[in-house]
């Protein structure tokens, strides 16, 4: 049930990470979210966390389709890609 | 002898004495007014904390120590998509999920009919027109970085933060992408930060420079090109010139080279 996130080269360095973040415990994206927060808070990536989840306002987008806060319950069947962007865009 | 008066308007952005420490790149004690319609441009070496001042402003990151202001409203806590600012950064231009018509709408609000005649005439300005229908993996670093300055100026936002994002371009091309925009600022009514390594590009286009170093912000000086020339001290607030700079491309070496460039 291994995922990959990918972040962009600011988040990654803002997190101290790697660029590319593999999770083994990836059931449903809220269960590979949780275990990307866990690695965020170990490195000391605290601006990317808020109240101990991944900050709402960075955009997950799972296999190229966008995914919100609603969709913690998407089961994954691993191997995905879930990309972690900056909403770059403001408005 | 300076026409740069300090303004009572309110400013379009503003940071009050803020800092934040991320152990390799920090500010401290940044204290900065973007007056409206001014292009401010910040220049400094690698590490002087100039991203950050933009990120901040973004939203993306939070200071430990100071605040924000957008229009005179604390905007410190207000997460990044509802801030009405636009960011265009250095790397990670798009949305790779999206193609550029999706990438170029992303943060655009409005009825839909108006949002593609304005997606179409930015396209058209641009020169990307032909790009609409592609993913954003199959155009050039280029293509990028000018379908990145449309998003940019078609997000409900009047104020757009620049991260070194016309670096890639040659020096002609980045000429002509700063009077394009300097165009738009004029139109538009919006005000710019723009973080850049060149000086030379800082000095055409700026109203204001700011310089920092680790951290700091050490000189505040309008530029030559302005209505006027000044200089405050490190902290203080940025002049403000009270007439609206006026905006032409007569500064443009050749500014029959841009149709080439764009083809």
């Amino acid at each position: 049930m291994a995922v990959t996130f990918e972040m962009t080269k600011r988040l990654a360095e803002m997190a101290g990470l790697s660029r590319c973040v593999e999770v083994g415990d990836g059931r449903t994206l809220g269960e590979a979210l949780q275990s990307l927060s866990n690695r965020l808070r170990e490195a000391g990536a605290n601006t990317l966390l808020q109240n101990g989840d991944l900050h709402p306002s960075i955009l997950v987008v799972v296999d190229g389709e966008a995914r919100s806060a609603h969709d913690r319950d998407l089961p994954l069947a691993g191997g995905e890609t879930i990309d972690l962007l900056l909403p770059i865009a403001g408005g | 002898m300076s026409n740069w008066i300090q303004s009572d308007l309110t400013p379009a952005l503003e940071w009050r004495d803020v800092t934040l420490d991320l152990g390799e790149f920090a500010i401290r004690d940044v204290s900065l007014r973007l007056e409206p319609r001014t292009w401010m441009c910040v220049i400094g070496p690698t590490g002087a904390g100039k991203t950050l001042v933009l990120e901040i402003a973004a939203g993306f990151l939070r200071p430990t120590r100071g605040q924000v202001f957008r229009g005179g409203e604390n905007i410190t806590r207000v997460p990044p998509e509802r801030r009405r600012i636009a960011y265009i950064p250095q790397d990670d231009l798009l949305f790779p999920h999206l193609d550029v018509r999706a990438n170029l709408l992303y943060g655009s609000r409005g009825e839909r009919e108006e949002l593609e005649h304005r997606l179409h005439s930015v396209a058209a300005d641009l020169r990307i027109s032909h790009l609409l229908d592609r993913r954003v993996h199959v155009i050039s670093g280029g293509e990028a970085q000018r379908v990145a300055l449309g998003r940019g100026l078609l997000a409900d936002a009047d104020v757009l933060l620049l991260d070194e994002c016309t670096s890639a371009l040659d020096e002609e091309t980045r000429e002509i992408v700063g009077d394009f925009l300097l165009e738009q600022r004029s139109q538009r009514e919006i005000s710019v930060i723009h973080v850049t390594h060149d000086s030379a590009e800082a000095e055409r286009l700026a109203d204001v420079t700011v310089t920092m170093a680790a951290g700091r912000i050490t000189r505040i000086e309008t530029n030559d090109q302005g209505p006027g020339r000044g200089r405050s001290e490190p902290g203080a607030p940025a002049p403000l010139v009270l007439q609206v700079p006026q905006v032409s491309r007569k500064h443009s070496r050749n500014p029959q080279l841009g149709e080439k460039i764009w083809q």
